[in-house]
């Protein structure tokens, strides 16, 4: 099987310049900095590279959507504020191997002719934080970055930004907004970032992943990358298994691999004493599948479409037959109502009204009537925010009832007759 | 309004500051650095340096007070000497989050957000830490320890001084 | 000045209606154009969008999903719907998650009556409540400023007023503390909304978080009516609503000013006016001058007539930069009988100013005085009252503002006084007749930009019994014969002054207009 970002996690000393040097790392940057832009731009289009933070959009054609001849700057901002529940893969590729992530950054800089890159890692990391800025160093002195990049007459600067405490930094434009040293508040879209971002300039935000394997596809070519995973969905993926299962980790698998073989194979399957009931299979925003629809999915992003789900930012959380769904829901929509921005109304009150409903359920006062509410509340919010954290709420909702009704509906109090 | 102040960092932060400022498009864009000096240096952010952090970013000190409530790693009171923070979100939840919670809030008497007496704990629930595989997991200062049990939890904190 | 291009125009079709406007608009004011009123919270046509209240998205054709009108600029062939099942539904939707944390305080809301979400529940919402968890609670009763109360509770977040402090006042006072629901206004410890435009946060609060202090639990809305009319602070002339009590039953109110709030003139204040304003309504309530009776001020107005036409040209005339068009036309109509001299002056030192509204000049009227050439200054005045007989001071405080005035008012043996309020110079008066506020008139001043801007009493407002126009004092003193009209007074003016020609009270009606001409 052809790993491309795990390839190097065995190495010792995987992370540093000298291990990344040796392994040919930072040859692809100095390529690309003898080509035209738009030639890598090209290269990447047609490897048919996907976002890899959940969105799923192709990161070529991303990045054309930056007008050139603006007069204005062009920023890259690199999403490393991996917090969706479920996910820890941009975390184990900031341990691992952070230079293939500064150099896949520094080619889609290139790309884009952006001087400035803003690299935003959330605040709670802490050995992914200093090794991103170990490697940072290391590759500054290096001359890999700054001005007059190895003779080119070009400058990129490498900036780490440190986050305070906000899953809605995750959204692009939440990231902007705290690029910009405000509250991590999401943009009214449009106009999109790559029109107007940062500091109102033309801006691509990328997630480590999607960056990381940019070296890679300028090495061995688009056609390589496109010849892994499936026809719409190319190239490999990392996923992180959580919950029950006997190997929990990130996993690089190429695109189209069986979840089954995933879970029951490399996981090892489930913990002994322990049954599959469930799986969220790309981080809980996406909606539940009960595990036998889940043991028969690919993961791929048109397969899990085609099973009413997605396949996010592929966080696998698997669900152990000892829990009671009601209760993740609460635990969910606690967290989704704590990360609200708090900007849009919707979502403001829609995510704190759920989780109160929620826990009104949980304590055994809720009525069928909260039932149809939590459904309706769900309903208002979908499609009506600034942003999708509300959308993010209203997945597992619907994910949970679907499949699980009767769970809640074991928790509602009788009626009292009038 | 210009917010002015007298306070100034560590030599070596507002070195590396004045060079951020320097590589930025716009000085107030380097408020979340600058808050993050401030709590690496003091260990939270009292009043006077968010006007220390206003003058330095060239913002209202209205914003910095927005920005500091907004992100939920900026503290707006000391911390214990040792910050716990256990994961509540649903892996860790399903791998025992709570019983470590309730363990840790019997351990040091403390609840939520509170300094122990003695001052050498505090407690926080928090959301995804992005350890989810290595489930259940806290942090002591922002350090992680993952793949918890209540003993591993003992261990570490009684090894604390 | 030289033109701007004229911005591209493009057709818009709004519930099968078209409308012609400037690429770009934003689509909730094409369809205000077409009066159509797309609901709105945190949209202001005065301040940078924030599009978060969600209460304007409308459909679009080949637009995902229901886009905020405020955020939708308008482009050729635009179509869009807004009174469709989804908008309806969606607008449904977000009253009721407004009013999950809403505290339903309406009893004790000064803003119950004029508040948006009240209207807005009435015009879109009609649902009952399906809350029944907790509502997240906050402070009440903040105080937030020197004029401005907060309740934390109450607060639908659109933010309008951090917009406004942060690009109007540039003051920046107020921020959002905290996040998601847990979010509310508030200002850094140790500081206050005390810039001044405070009060303005409180006319742009759709709801009643911010509310005005001097106003609050004075009157319910419901018994206020509105006169549009000209704030008398200064020469500005921001255009303002002076709210005053009408109400068939509750007649407590009737007769009382309560509050100025400003009036849209984008030519002139926007959207906005200063807090100096704001208690410009007192002048209407407090320390009125009244002869005990109507029969009483006629016999006083014939015998000071009298006093003037035997002067005759040993009479002096003196008004001052607060009187109107009309008024000054009288006296100089009147000293033009007499054949003595007539001058204007001001009453009022010089104060603060600022790049936003406020002028140093704290007076209505300076430059209609210019115009009809009856400005003068303290020594001119002192100048002309050395050796009268007979001086009427209309509408201005010379002893209380100038000391060589007083000096000279004093000297003077029949001192009559034609004003509205009590003041030092009333009450060093031989005789006192008294006139009307600015509430009680109609007429004109003329701002500092050369605007003539029209001044309006209410069509109920009865003028009590005791007090008059002084457009008809000042024709009983002689300056006419019989009843006079304002705007008959105008429409000559129009013709004598070169500033004011071609103007008429039609034309300056809505938003005033200016004059000058060829002198502007």
């Amino acid at each position: 099987m052809t790993l491309i970002l795990t390839a190097r996690w065995q190495t010792k000393d995987s992370h540093t310049l000298a291990s990344y040097e040796s392994a040919g790392g930072y040859e692809m940057w100095k390529k690309a900095l003898g080509m035209e832009p738009a030639a890598i731009t090209e290269e990447v289009k047609q490897s048919g590279v996907r976002g890899r933070g959940g969105a799923g959009f192709p990161t070529g054609l991303k990045w054309t959507f930056v007008p050139q001849n603006t007069g204005k700057p062009v920023y890259l901002c690199v999403n490393a504020d991996e917090s969706e529940p479920g996910t820890n893969k941009d975390r184990e590729i900031l341990e691992r191997d952070p230079h293939m992530l500064i150099e896949g950054s520094l080619i889609a800089a290139r790309a884009i002719r952006c001087k400035t890159i803003f690299f935003y890692i959330r605040g709670e990391f802490d050995l992914a934080y200093r090794r991103i800025v170990t490697a940072a160093e290391e590759a500054r002195r290096a001359g890999h970055f700054g001005q007059n990049i190895h003779g080119s007459g070009q400058d990129v600067d490498f900036i780490i930004c440190k986050g305070g405490g906000a899953y809605v930094c995750g959204e692009e434009t939440g990231l902007i907004s705290s690029v910009e040293g405000g509250r991590g508040e999401p943009k009214v879209k449009p106009p999109f970032p790559a029109v107007k971002g940062a500091f109102g300039c033309p801006t691509i935000v990328n997630n480590v992943e999607t960056l990381a394997v940019v070296p890679w596809v300028l090495r061995h070519g688009a056609a390589a990358y496109k010849a892994l995973g499936t026809e719409k969905s190319p190239g490999t993926k990392l996923f992180s298994v959580s919950g029950r299962v006997k190997r929990p980790g990130n996993y690089e698998v190429p695109l189209g691999y069986p979840l089954k073989q995933l879970l029951l194979e490399d996981c090892g399957g489930m913990q002994d004493g322990y049954t599959m009931k469930a799986v969220i299979p790309g981080g809980s925003s996406t909606p539940v599948l009960p595990a036998d629809i889940a043991l028969g999915v690919n993961l791929d992003y048109e397969a899990m479409a085609a099973v009413g789900t997605m396949l996010g930012s592929g966080g696998i959380i698997v669900i152990d037959h000892t829990q009671s769904m009601p209760d993740l829901l609460l635990v969910l929509a606690h967290f989704y109502s704590h990360e609200s921005c708090g900007q849009c109304t919707p979502c403001r009150e829609g995510t704190g009204w759920a989780h109160r409903i929620l826990q009104r359920i949980n304590a055994g006062e809720g009525t069928a009537a909260d039932l149809k509410l939590l459904e309706s509340v769900a309903s208002q919010m979908s499609g009506a925010t600034i942003c999708a954290l509300a959308d993010a709420l209203v997945m597992p909702i619907r994910g949970f009832l679907k499949h699980y009704r009767s769970e809640f509906e074991a928790l509602l109090r009788t009626e009292v007759q009038a | 309004m210009s917010a002015t102040t007298t306070l100034k960092l560590a030599p070596e932060r507002e070195a590396r500051i004045d060079d951020l400022q320097r590589r930025y498009p716009e000085r107030r864009a380097t408020l979340l650095h600058v808050l993050w000096e401030i709590q690496w240096q003091l260990g939270w952010i009292p009043e006077e340096w968010m006007v220390y952090a206003a003058a330095r970013c060239g913002v209202p000190v209205a914003k910095v007070l927005g920005v500091v409530s907004f992100y939920t790693m900026f503290r707006r009171k000391p911390m214990g000497r040792y910050h716990i923070e256990v994961c509540r979100n649903i892996t860790c939840h399903m791998l025992g989050a709570r019983k470590i919670i309730e363990h840790v809030e019997k351990k040091f008497g403390v609840q939520e957000k509170e300094v122990s007496a003695c001052g050498r704990w505090s407690f926080e629930e928090v959301e995804c830490m992005g350890a989810c595989s290595w489930a259940p997991m806290m942090t002591v200062n922002g350090a992680y320890h993952e793949n918890l049990t209540l003993e591993k939890v003992d261990e570490i904190l009684d090894g604390l001084k | 000045m030289s033109e701007s291009p004229s911005p591209k125009l493009v057709n818009v079709n709004i519930d099968g209606q078209t409308v012609s406007v400037p690429e770009g608009m934003p689509l909730i004011d094409a369809a205000a154009k077409l009066g159509i009123d797309i609901p709105r919270f945190c949209y202001h046509p005065n301040l940078p969008v924030a599009g978060n209240c969600r209460m304007c998205a409308v459909e679009v054709d080949k637009a995902r999903g229901l886009p905020i009108s405020c955020a939708t600029p308008c482009t050729e062939g635009m179509v869009a719907r807004t009174q469709t099942d989804t908008v309806k539904k969606h607008r449904a939707a977000v009253m009721e998650f407004l009013l999950v944390n809403h505290p339903i305080d309406c009893p004790i809301c000064d803003q119950a009556g004029e508040c948006t979400l009240q209207q807005y529940y009435m015009q879109h919402d009609l649902q009952t409540s399906r809350l029944e968890v907790e509502k997240v609670h906050y402070d009440k009763r903040v105080d937030i400023g020197p004029r401005v109360v907060l309740d934390q509770e109450r607060c639908v977040e659109c933010t309008r007023c951090i917009r406004f402090c942060d690009h109007v006042t540039g003051s920046s006072e107020l921020l959002m503390v905290n996040r998601g629901d847990h979010n509310a206004i508030s200002t850094f410890p140790g500081t206050s909304l005390d810039n001044d435009y405070s009060v303005n946060t409180a006319d742009i609060c759709p709801v009643g978080a911010l509310t005005e202090k001097d106003f609050r639990f004075k009157a319910r809305v419901w018994f206020l009516k509105e006169q549009a009319t000209i704030c008398p602070g200064c020469s500005k002339g921001c255009n303002v609503d002076v709210s005053y009590g009408d109400h068939a039953i509750l007649a407590d109110y009737n007769g009382k000013a309560f509050r100025v709030k400003p009036r849209v003139n984008d030519a002139v204040n926007k959207a906005w006016m200063c807090d100096f304003g704001r208690s410009e309504y007192r002048r209407v309530n407090d320390g009125r001058l009244s002869a005990p009776s109507a029969s009483a001020l006629a016999e006083l107005t014939a015998s000071a007539s009298a006093r003037l036409a035997a002067a005759g040209p040993k009479a002096v005339l003196i008004t001052g930069f607060e009187a109107t068009l009309e008024e000054m036309a009288l006296v100089r109509a009147l000293a033009a009988r007499l054949g003595c001299k007539a001058l204007a002056v001001a009453d009022r030192a010089d104060g603060k100013a600022d790049d936003l509204l406020l002028e140093a000049d704290k007076h209505p009227n300076r430059k209609g005085a210019e115009w009809l050439g009856l400005a003068a200054d303290a020594a001119q005045v002192a100048r002309a009252l050395r050796g009268a007989e007979v001086v009427l001071v209309h509408r201005a405080d010379i002893v209380g503002s100038c000391p060589e005035l007083a000096e000279a008012f004093a000297a003077v043996p029949q001192r009559i006084v034609l004003a509205s309020q009590e003041s030092a110079t009333s009450r060093a008066a031989t005789a006192v007749l008294a006139g009307a506020s600015f509430l009680e008139k109609d007429g004109h001043w003329v701002n500092s930009a050369g605007r003539v801007q029209r001044i309006a009493k209410p069509q109920s407002w009865r003028i009590p019994a005791g007090r008059e126009d002084d457009l008809q004092i000042l024709a009983g003193l002689g300056a006419a014969d019989g009843r006079v009209r304002a705007h008959e007074v105008f429409a000559r003016l129009a013709h004598e002054v070169a500033a004011l020609r071609g103007l008429s009270f039609a034309s300056s009606g809505q938003g005033g207009v200016m004059g000058g001409g060829a002198c502007a």
